[in-house]
């Protein structure tokens, strides 16, 4: 199963948040994943298939080479944005 | 359950504040002063918002001003701050009004509390109704219904 994981800075706040809003988008656009959220210093050696992430972490998730492919939100909690950026990829990936 | 982890007394309205770390601090306070988190808690979010920008703005009107378990947190605990002059803690991120802040122990065990939470920053219409309670009772109120209807379906 496609596994997503949704990162801050410590991991229990606003990933937790940001997860909680992904698994709403993904369960209205009927596709199957395991989520998690996770600090960003934990992130670099985690298993994923796709990671979600705030604007203000895109500099430095530079610094770790990721294995997946990642989006960056400006507004964590905001469905429109989140469904706007998930469907590319997902397409890209062949998940639909 | 959320009413595990939120007093009704540590729901307060405020008319402002002069600055975003006079926001840190209010919303903070009744969890410092229940003995939730030690003071420790404040200094190490404001170190974070100075790395990584203002990371608990979750949405227009919406914080969850939160830090790492081990920056100071004894027990999990919620308090609400509704300040009715909004507040802005960078230039480019949202005004806000509700201040939530959180004492999590771990990442995952506050997971009943994300979900009510989640019911209410997702949805701008809560958000609204919570910025607009007259008193903090009613914003109690909203979470323990919310709560019911999340175990109801």
């Amino acid at each position: 199963m496609l596994k997503i994981l949704a990162v801050c800075g410590n991991g229990l706040g606003s990933s937790f948040a940001c997860q909680m809003t992904t698994e709403a988008v993904l369960r209205e656009m009927g596709v199957e994943a395991k989520m998690d959220h996770i600090d960003i210093s934990s992130a670099a050696g985690m298993d994923a298939d796709l990671i979600i992430s705030g604007k203000n972490f895109e500099k430095q998730f530079e610094r770790i080479s990721l294995k997946c492919p990642a989006i960056f939100l400006e507004r964590l909690v905001d469905k429109n944005e989140i469904r706007e950026k998930l469907t590319p990829v997902l397409k890209d990936m062949g998940v639909i | 359950m959320i009413s595990d982890m939120l007093k009704p007394e540590n729901i307060h309205i405020t008319e402002r504040v002069s600055n975003w770390k006079e926001a840190i601090h209010l919303s903070l306070e009744p969890l410092i002063k229940g003995g939730f988190v030690t003071d420790n808690y404040e200094k190490a979010i404001l170190e974070s918002t100075a790395e990584y920008g203002p990371y608990y703005v979750l949405a227009e009107d919406f914080a969850l001003i939160h830090g790492r378990p081990t920056d100071g947190v004894i027990k999990k605990q919620l308090a609400i701050t509704l300040l009715r002059e909004p507040i802005q803690f960078s230039e480019d991120s949202f005004q806000v009004r509700v201040l939530i802040a959180l004492a999590a122990s771990d990442s995952n065990s506050h997971i009943d509390t994300m979900k009510v939470l989640s019911n209410i920053f997702m949805d701008e219409s809560k958000v609204s109704e919570m910025v607009h309670a007259k008193k903090p009772q009613q914003i109690y109120d909203m979470l323990i219904q919310m709560e019911n209807e999340i175990r109801e379906n």
